[in-house]
């Protein structure tokens, strides 16, 4: 072998590793102020659910929802992921997602939506990210359902 | 100071730079979320650049298909490699690649001017995902390398002109990694008897046995499409002849969309048969598809 810094990189990975894991659990309501409040939350919400309407893989899961309801809804799911003052009071994520069928290519399709949607309305890379930190989990019970 | 081959990088880069600006002719890129794919290593697969990860190349998320085309250009005080790759994957599932390699040697004085290699490589993922659940992506690949100038490392002490490489990755995307930054993480163990990835030769006189190489990636997503990245790997040193040295670089990759990406790095070889202190840059294109 060649030089032997491997130690230090297995090291510097665990610290990391180590981090990472313990920043997904950091709480407070600095991600819901800076997703810009409800307000905020309400603009890339609409815009995301436009744009799956007119997304040729994904419009169909959007066909029969009540627009109003479902924005109102993920707005309320997101705001009460992000620590502001909101209760989500809809259906469970399966229940919410019963007889749809998604699949891991739609669901990854939405979540770009999101990202897009956010990032056209000028929410920062971090606090898009963290969001995105909190709706992964939900994955698991939203495909194949 | 460089020969004929000092063409091949910038050619090869303008033919990446092309197909990069011929975006999803015939086919909608996968719906995985952008720089998931990585970005073009230095073999062929999906990785960093000089590491393997356990991600998959292209886009393509289960029951779609995507791979990706790319080039790649390194120089370093005494030597020139220029590598071109294509890949494809299915249902995020399994990956085949192929690669060709071409050392520029000319300033050398040896019998040929150039080293290079022919690369096959398969990757299948075996659990876990990038981002999703509980477990990091895992996957396993081989390599099959087949040396095209061997006379060379013939000469230099390799015992054979072909070699397989095995290696096991584990790679994690953590969104949230530092405060919002998404942080990623690799670690590849690799089983390998190839001399400079094989541009000289499998097996040598100093040392013939199968190891345990490691090799590791940290990386951070700046924005939503510039990556910087360290990447280690550890390297075997089977010839008398020369030390070979374990290799690192640093490397900004931009992804300004999922269909193409522009990587740049400083890159430390250390020594490379016998001429000390590689150090230099590399630079790739891809196109994904």
């Amino acid at each position: 072998m060649g030089r032997k810094n491997s130690g230090l990189l297995a090291a510097s990975l665990f610290a990391i590793l180590g981090y990472g894991a313990a920043a997904e659990g950091a709480k407070g309501d600095a991600l819901f102020r800076d997703l810009g409040g409800r307000e905020g939350i309400a603009r890339f919400v609409g815009a995301a659910v436009a744009s799956a309407h007119s997304h040729p893989r994904i419009a169909f899961l959007f066909e029969d929802a009540d627009d109003g309801n479902l924005k109102g809804q993920l707005g309320d799911l997101i705001c009460a992921l992000a620590a502001g003052p909101c209760n989500y009071e809809g259906l469970g994520m399966r229940e919410a997602h019963s007889g749809m069928e998604i699949t891991e290519a739609e669901f990854d399709i939405f979540v770009e939506l999101v990202l897009d949607a956010m990032e056209q309305s000028g929410i920062s890379h971090s606090a898009r990210n963290r969001l995105l930190a909190l709706l992964v989990p939900l994955r698991e019970d939203i495909i194949h359902q | 100071m460089h020969g004929a081959t000092d063409r091949v990088g910038p050619v090869a880069i303008s033919i990446g730079l092309l197909l990069g600006a011929l975006p999803a002719m015939a086919h909608d890129v996968g719906s995985r979320i952008r720089a998931t794919a990585g970005v073009p290593q230095i073999e062929g697969t999906a990785g960093g650049g000089f590491v393997p990860w356990a991600v998959l190349a292209g886009y393509g998320q289960k029951q779609e298909w995507g791979g990706e085309f790319s080039v790649m250009h390194a120089r370093t005080g005494d030597f020139d490699l220029t590598i071109a790759a294509g890949s494809v994957a299915f249902n995020n599932r399994v990956e085949i690649s192929a690669a060709a390699q071409l050392l520029d040697i000319d300033d050398l004085g040896l019998p040929d001017d150039n080293l290079s290699q022919m690369i096959l490589g398969a990757k299948v993922r075996v659990a876990g995902d990038l981002i999703y659940g509980k477990l990091p992506q895992i996957s396993g690949g081989v390599q099959y390398k087949r040396n095209m100038d061997f006379d060379v490392p013939a000469l230099a002490g390799a015992r054979d002109d072909d070699g397989f490489d095995f290696y096991v990755a584990a790679t994690r995307l953590w969104l949230n990694g530092l405060h919002g930054y998404p942080v990623l993480a690799n670690v590849t163990v690799r089983a390998s008897r190839a001399n400079q990835l094989g541009l000289l030769g499998f097996g040598g006189d100093q040392d013939d046995e199968w190891e345990p190489l490691f090799e590791g990636s940290v990386a951070v997503l700046l924005r939503r499409d510039l990556v910087l990245g360290y990447e280690y790997r550890q390297k075997p040193d089977n010839l008398g002849f020369a030390d070979e040295d374990d290799w690192q670089d640093v490397f900004l990759a931009w992804f300004p969309n999922k269909y193409f990406t522009l990587t740049g790095a400083w890159a430390d070889l250390g020594d490379v048969a016998g001429r000390n202190d590689q150090e230099g840059f590399y630079v790739s294109v891809e196109s994904s598809f």
